[in-house]
């Protein structure tokens, strides 16, 4: 059994996902991570300090050499992608390797396991330098002399993949964008998928020199797939679907990166997937696996009602803050944000609207400094079981229930009769004025909307 | 003696006669619901200390689901907004699944928790006089020393006052709590005009009594002022029944079998009891005990239930017990013009210090008042009344907190035929409904107007106002004071019991709880109810 484990890229999009599930699974084994910015990197919850948070470069071995004592198993997971230079892939993912591979030899490691990509076996990486230095560093792990397994994920699909937010990109109503005629084969898999075939491999200790190609269960054209996004997206079929003609592109791509334009948003490389196969070649232990992994509907489903969860609680983390600020003064903290966030998603009355002038009242609360208090007032006397309000006593209620904010329905200090009478004079104006305006403003808009239902009822 | 009790509720009556009849040598075995109740989340700490301090303060004030806030617009939220049950003390209020009931004009609340009802008490604990106990058997002199005996057992604070016309004076009264500024503000004035508010308006205030510990008292701390009253008191100098049952656990003598709750009683021909079949809250199995006597302490509804259950067994029929009662309940807030800018102070007592009493021509009819200053209750159920936005209502209410009080004020009710407890036949698991219905007694609405005129005029010779509109006409049901449907009589008839509490249907049965009670007087009928309860153990058994 694996007892310390040293991670590099535990930071990453593919590091986060496996630390904090091996966290749950193992909490039994210790790990070390490598993080290049530790003020920045907060490790997932644990128990009794079991992530050790080693500050240091893979490019600048020295600075982890001494973090390796020890260490039975090294997860390689740091690596470039995305569009960056090419100096930029080989200098990590080729030359941090070999460094890496290096002190672990030194160091006495017992094995490597390397996340490489099924972009290595494209029958064409001539202008794709990052696969080319993943190519690099999968020698090196195969030349190294410490027992190793590699492992090539193909596309890999969830809310913080790269490709999750490229591809919803080009399948947006009302169209679908293609490069070509996106024939070429893929075999996606989900990220929590590739990340229990990685915890397998560590547990079970599989480390016989081989290399795995992994993908989903299913194979499918990248038109089908985004096909599917697009209609786990909408409900519906795209009207239409615009093909830009990928040869052309990836062509002039070539020739602005070879005349040294590395700050393109997109590299030609990147295209390659629309042009080659990304397929896994079957191989035991991958197909152990496939029964208990998600197909393409479920990972689609799957990640589109995480990202519809997500969007709802950035609107309602802004709203509980909006709401703290417009209440008591002062924006409320993280805690309280939850809970509203929690009291929102969980209130039934609360997720749907009554009608259309309730909706818009919220839309006019969501304006803030202005909108907000004038919302509020209609609210008050024209509208009483408005959604707002509701939302409203909800805040409030957190907020008197919890520090610091509960103070500010308590008043500390002794005040005299007329110094109180004269704040409520005040209140009481200002209360005025506001509904003054929120009358004039929002009640003309209430009567045309109560009057439209009503003819409208009488049409039906 | 080895004379077996069976006593099926671990209620206030329940534990006060079960500990009596131990003391005499009885052997005892109660049955019991007995939903337990969570263990005092950090008893050290203050109110505010708890918000600061705990994990997840939302959680513990509002509820896991929030089903303590309270929504405009919405009705369902009927407890929240009527009783104010915070989550810590809902297990108070829980019912199991095989108990189910309908009910016209009543809004009941039940209880299966260990101690029953009076686990959420606010120890308003005031002994009953000659006026009102006139349609019972027995007058004042026969439960004087049951309501000395009580008063000892659970620690009643209070003093000789005004309220000393209406509230018997008990020699072990423990020394009044120290006021909070509004509550010593509402007093002080009232003995500059007593003779006034007397003479106008025959109002008279004192200090309530309350069942809390001024002084330390078997083991329970006095009170330490920490402000959380309403979510539980978390030393015990707050008394609840749970107290009595842990003292009773210490007798050899006693048997304790939580978990079952009572069906009926299984009676021979010749109107014998011979066993009670109660089934498990675990597994649902049936289970049947036997014991010499048989006592119904469950509390008024629950009580009546089994009462019905058992002669729907033994005869197949179903029986209506009449005249149920219940204290009809007013909320009327108020301002204190003279506490307007004191400064906020959470560490006080909560529930009421101050009692008022309103004399009627007929002196039943006394209308009795608890008066509570508002300091730590909830305040976003006010906040959405006030007629100002959620802003504004916060500031004005951070500005005038600390003058605000409401008084609760409660009027008597009369055991009458309309108002009836029965049972619907047996669904298909073998469990009967139970069905309550009831009406108000005519001429309460000119009672209640009559009664808040006097308060609004003796509140505003104290320098306080009642804030319009805001006075709140609870429903039936909300006081929890239920009783009348089993009344004791002193001539033998059906559904009723004897001077002793005896059943006159079944001669080894007695009935301790609330049921008996044939008179409901204004004041809460609690601590009667636990001298009534030792007086059966002292003189029947």
């Amino acid at each position: 059994m694996s007892k310390l484990i040293f991670i590099t890229g535990a930071s990453g999009y593919i590091g986060r996902l496996l630390l904090s599930k091996i966290l749950q699974e193992e909490p039994g084994w210790k790990y070390r991570v490598l993080a290049r910015y530790p003020e920045e990197y907060s490790p997932p919850a644990q128990q009794d300090n079991t992530v050790e948070v080693v500050a240091g470069d893979l490019l600048r071995p020295e600075t982890y050499a001494q973090a390796l004592a020890g260490v039975d198993t090294v997860v390689h997971l740091a690596a470039v992608t995305g569009a960056k230079s090419r100096d930029d892939y080989f200098r990590v993912n080729q030359y941090g390797t070999a460094r890496l591979v290096q002190c672990c030899r030194d160091a006495g490691v017992q094995r490597i396991l390397h996340i490489s990509t099924i972009a290595v076996k494209y029958p064409d990486i001539s202008g794709y330098p990052y696969a080319q230095s993943k190519a690099a560093a999968e020698e090196i792990i195969k030349t190294g002399g410490i027992p190793f397994s590699i492992v090539r994920p193909t596309i890999v699909w969830g809310l913080g993949s790269p490709t999750y937010a490229k591809l919803n990109q080009l399948a947006r109503p009302p169209a679908l964008i293609t490069f070509g005629r996106a024939t070429a084969q893929i075999q996606p898999i989900f990220e929590a998928d590739l990340v229990a075939f990685l915890i397998l491999i560590l547990r079970q200790q599989i480390f016989a020199n081989e290399t795995y190609d992994l993908g989903g269960p299913e194979r499918l054209s990248f038109e089908a797939f985004l096909r599917q996004i697009y209609i786990g997206k909408t409900g519906t079929e795209p009207r239409f679907i615009i093909r830009v003609p990928v040869n052309l592109i990836y062509s002039g791509l070539s020739k602005i990166e070879q005349r040294g334009g590395d700050r393109l948003p997109v590299k030609s490389g990147q295209l390659s997937a629309f042009m080659f196969d990304s397929i896994a070649q079957e191989n035991p232990l991958f197909a152990s696996q496939k029964a208990n992994m998600l197909d393409v509907r479920q990972m689609i489903m799957t990640t589109h009602s995480a990202a519809v969860n997500r969007n709802a609680c950035t609107q309602l983390t802004r709203e509980a803050r909006l709401f703290g600020r417009y209440l008591v003064g002062q924006s409320p903290d993280e805690y309280i944000q939850d809970k509203y966030v929690q009291a929102s998603t969980a209130i039934s009355c609360l997720t749907t609207p009554l009608d259309g002038f309730d909706r818009f009242c919220l839309r006019v609360a969501s304006m803030g400094t202005l909108g907000l208090p004038l919302a509020d007032t209609y609210c008050t006397y024209f509208y009483k079981n408005a959604t707002l309000r509701k939302k409203l006593v909800v805040m409030t209620a957190i907020l008197e229930n919890a520090g610091p904010t509960f103070r500010c329905f308590q008043s500390q200090r002794k005040r005299s009769f007329l110094a109180v009478m004269f704040s409520l004079g005040i209140i009481g104006l200002a209360a005025g004025f506001s509904l003054l305006l929120a009358g004039l403003s929002l009640g003309p808009l209430h009567l045309a909307a109560s009057l439209l239902r009503k003819t409208k009822g009488g049409k039906t | 003696m080895n004379k077996r009790l069976l006593v099926v509720g671990s209620g206030a009556s329940g534990v006060h006669f079960a500990l009596s009849t131990l003391r005499k040598g009885y052997q005892v075995t109660m049955l019991d619901v007995a939903l337990p109740k969570p263990p005092a989340a950090c008893p050290e700490e203050t109110l505010d200390g708890l918000k600061d301090h705990l994990s997840d303060p939302v959680e513990y004030f509002l509820g896991e689901g929030n089903e303590s806030i309270v929504l405009p617009g919405t009705s369902d939220n009927y407890r929240a907004r009527y009783f104010g049950i915070p989550p810590s003390r809902s297990y108070v209020f829980e019912s199991p699944k095989a108990f189910s009931y309908e009910a016209s004009g009543f809004e009941p609340l039940f209880s299966f928790a260990r101690g029953g009802l009076a686990e959420a008490w606010t120890g308003g604990a005031y002994p009953l006089e000659d006026h009102d106990l006139r349609d019972f058997p027995f007058g004042y002199e026969t439960l004087e020393k049951y309501y000395e005996e009580v008063t000892q057992r659970i620690g009643i604070n209070g003093t000789a006052d005004d309220l000393t016309r209406f509230l018997p004076l008990q020699k072990a009264l423990m020394a009044p709590l120290d006021l909070d500024e509004n509550s010593k503000d509402l007093i002080e004035r009232y003995q500059g005009k007593r003779s006034l508010l007397a003479k106008k308006f025959r109002c008279y205030i004192g200090r309530s009594r309350v069942a809390t510990l001024s002084r330390e008292q078997d083991g329970r701390g006095e009170c330490t002022y920490c402000g959380r009253c309403l979510w539980g008191c978390p030393n015990e100098s707050l008394y609840t029944p749970s107290i009595t049952l842990q003292a009773c656990l210490q007798f050899p003598n006693f048997t304790y079998l939580p978990g079952l709750m009572a069906n009926y009683f299984i009676a021979d021909s010749q109107q014998h009891l011979t066993g009670i079949a109660a089934e498990s809250l675990v597994d649902g199995q049936r289970h049947t005990f036997q014991a010499d006597t048989y006592v119904l302490a469950a509390g008024t509804l629950c009580s009546s239930k089994i009462y019905l259950d058992t002669l729907f067994k033994a005869t197949g029929e179903i029986q209506k017990l009449t005249g149920l009662m219940d204290n009809r309940q007013v909320l009327v807030p108020f301002i204190n013009l003279h506490c307007i800018g004191n400064g906020y102070a959470g560490d006080r007592y909560q529930y009421h210090q101050l009692g008022l009493g309103l004399e009627m021509d007929d002196p039943a009819e006394y209308v009795h008042g608890q008066i509570t200053t508002l300091k730590t209750a909830q305040t976003h159920p006010l906040l959405q009344l006030m007629p100002l936005d959620l802003r504004s209502a916060i500031k004005v209410y951070q500005l005038l907190r600390t003058s605000l009080g409401v008084v609760n004020l409660s009027f008597h009710d009369t055991r009458r035929p309309e108002n009836f407890l029965s049972i619907t036949p047996e669904d298909k698991s073998g469990h009967t409904k139970l069905s309550i219905q009831y009406r108000p007694r005519k001429g309460q609405g000119q009672s209640i107007n009559l009664a808040l005129k006097r308060l609004r005029g003796a509140l505003a010779e104290l320098g306080s106002f009642v804030v319009p509109g805001m006075t709140v006409i609870r429903p039936m049901g909300s006081s929890l004071h239920y009783s009348g449907t089993l009344g004791m009589s002193e001539q033998p008839k059906p559904l009723h019991t004897s001077k002793f509490c005896q059943s006159y249907d079944f001669e080894n049965l007695y009935v301790v709880d609330g049921s008996v009670i044939p008179f409901l007087p204004a004041k809460n009928i609690t601590l009667t109810l636990m001298a009534n309860a030792v007086r059966v153990a002292e003189e029947a058994f």
